[in-house]
């Protein structure tokens, strides 16, 4: 393996009884990468996803962090190799405030008195210092996204792990995301899982398509939009 | 934060100093710190790590018999006041490893440590052969265990701690608890406590040990229901395998619903309060006790989902939001008028 591939799986393989979810994926990260994951419904994307995080464990192949083996280790051990992890749905405290969420956060790998320095770098960063001290459950969808894009930015990850980043949120709000994406990427390498290709053209360089628990392709946005075999299982021709 | 821990430590020294010459009955107020105490146990994990324990009473048991079997072995009980609070901390950490590490869920938990409560209260109940001794201890079977050393005063081994004595050591022993636990809230551990009981997988997903924390918090769950245990034997001075028994479960959870599971006032409250009727009704035959108990479960699930202290205190806190922008307005209006006058 070579030495700056942050992130590299080698025949990752996924099986719920007979149905085959993932078939020997070999996918390679590098430093400050920023990749989109697209396919169609089923085609593989959240579960290898889910792989990476250690949410599921492959049945068969290994996940390679900063080259070391992490298959099958518990999440908590992949956010601690410095991995940050953004849900589909926004996973956050809800009855906590959102400097509360983003604290806890900075708190699990800093001292209380740094991560509440970094907790306040993060929320002026957000723009979330106005509602800083409101309940995250009291807080609109594009908000709650942000508020976990704080967590995630809070742990200082240097591998950052997002599923569609974008979903639900109004054109202004998705122009926002797509700038923290392209802070992020100045110090993380990151992941992306979405739909939205206009999303996709805005912030990918790469992109890798799945389909059918496979890699169908991967290469530059533009030229994944013009291969006749993707625009042919999930673009459409009109694409 | 401070002001709030140091105000609440003091107006509850002053009604755990005061109570005595409220009550004529010691013997009963000490019984209802005690429960105070063990209802804390359940508030704590429950009410802030999301933890839902149907056997506390097995580590309340397990404290109680701990004592009494270390009492008879040992010469001196303030070691045997130590060793029953190992024992249910071990026990409760070895079952939470394997429950939290197995990852069972919230029902199968539940379920898991009542089967639990009710294995001890079967065993226990089993023990009256002359097999069953630890050291000198004789188990007893249904019998329990009689006439065990009880604590006796720091500064005189001669004389037990008993009546007023009993009291104030079981009511500083609560209160230390209470301001123990709430600086453990307001430290990184108990924010994080609470953040696992908001979401799990979000705390798993920034690098917390959502299996370890958990474990910790229902050792000291446990730590502090076999305190109260270590405590009831002390004041019943014999242990008996009805501490498990599935009754004692239930009406600790109840104390937990009715004072408010969200705070750590709350079970206390509800553990005074129902402790305290049902020894009053204990003294009538015209109601049953369990009938009544459990219709005040029902009403305050009903009308007070939060429990009684949480209610309150929202309420009080509203009354008090409201009043501060009505005097806000008020002086609004009348430096308006001020204005008004000047030009």
């Amino acid at each position: 393996m070579r030495a700056d591939a942050i992130l590299e799986t080698r025949g990752v393989t996924m099986r719920f009884g007979g149905v085959i979810a993932l078939e020997n994926v070999d996918f390679r990260l590098e430093n400050d990468e920023l990749r989109c994951l697209i396919g169609p419904n089923g085609a593989g994307k959240s579960t290898f996803f889910k792989c990476l995080t250690g949410l599921l464990t492959p049945s068969e192949g290994s996940i390679y962090l900063q080259g070391e083996d992490c298959t099958g280790i518990h999440p908590h051990a992949v956010a601690r190799r410095g991995v940050g992890i953004k849900t589909q749905v926004p996973s956050v405290m809800n009855t906590l405030t959102a400097h509360e969420n983003i604290w806890l956060s900075a708190r699990q790998a800093q001292s209380s008195r740094e991560a509440n320095r970094t907790t306040q770098e993060v929320l002026e960063r957000l723009d979330l210092e106005d509602i800083a001290t409101d309940e995250v459950a009291t807080l609109a969808h594009g908000k709650r996204q942000l508020v976990e894009l704080g967590i995630v930015m809070a742990g200082r990850p240097s591998l950052v792990l997002l599923d569609e980043p974008a979903a639900g949120l109004t054109g202004e709000e998705v122009e926002r995301m797509i700038e923290v994406i392209h802070e992020l990427n100045r110090d993380a390498a990151l992941v992306i899982v979405e739909h939205d290709m206009h999303f996709v053209r805005s912030i990918a360089q790469t992109v890798t398509v799945f389909h059918q628990g496979r890699v169908l392709t991967e290469a530059p946005v533009e030229a994944v939009m013009a291969d006749p075999a993707v625009r042919d299982v999930y673009l459409g021709k009109r694409a | 934060m401070l002001r709030e821990t140091l105000l609440s430590a003091a107006v509850g020294l002053a009604l755990l100093v005061v109570a005595p010459f409220l009550f004529d009955d010691i013997y009963t107020l000490t019984v209802l710190t005690i429960y105070g105490l063990l209802a804390l146990s359940l508030g704590f994990i429950w009410g802030f790590g999301g933890i839902l324990c149907f056997g506390q009473a097995a580590f309340f048991g397990l404290g109680a018999y701990g004592f009494a079997i270390a009492s008879i072995n040992f010469a001196d009980p303030w070691v045997a006041a130590l060793v029953s609070l190992i024992i249910p901390a071990l026990f409760a950490a070895a079952l939470g490893a394997m429950l939290f590490y197995g990852r069972l869920s919230d029902v199968y938990l539940a379920v898991v440590t009542l089967v639990v409560t009710l294995i001890l209260f079967k065993f226990m109940n089993s023990t009256a052969g002359s097999a069953y001794k630890i050291g000198d201890a004789r188990l007893g079977g249904y019998n329990g265990i009689p006439g065990f050393d009880t604590l006796t005063l720091p500064w005189d081994s001669s004389e037990y701690l008993i009546n007023e004595y009993l009291y104030y050591f079981c009511a500083l022993v609560l209160l230390l608890a209470y301001l123990g636990l709430r600086w453990l809230l307001t430290a990184p551990f108990g924010r994080i406590l609470i953040g696992i009981r908001e979401n799990e997988l979000r705390a798993e997903l920034v690098g917390y040990d959502v299996r370890l924390v958990k474990t910790l918090a229902f050792a000291i769950g446990g730590m502090l229901a076999g305190m109260s245990g270590m405590l009831f034997a002390n004041w019943a001075e014999i242990v008996t395998p009805a501490l498990f028994s599935l009754s004692q479960s239930a009406e600790i959870i109840i104390w937990v619903i009715v004072g408010g599971a969200g705070s750590l006032l709350g079970p206390i409250v509800g553990a005074f309060a129902l402790g305290a009727l049902k020894f009053f009704l204990g003294q009538q035959t015209l109601v049953n006790n369990l009938f009544v108990l459990g219709s005040i479960l029902v009403v305050t699930v009903l009308f007070l989902p939060r429990g009684i202290v949480p209610t309150l205190t929202r309420f009080f806190k509203k009354r008090r939001r409201g009043a501060k922008a009505v005097s806000q307005g008020k002086r609004g209006r009348s430096s308006r008028r001020r204005l008004r006058h000047a030009r």
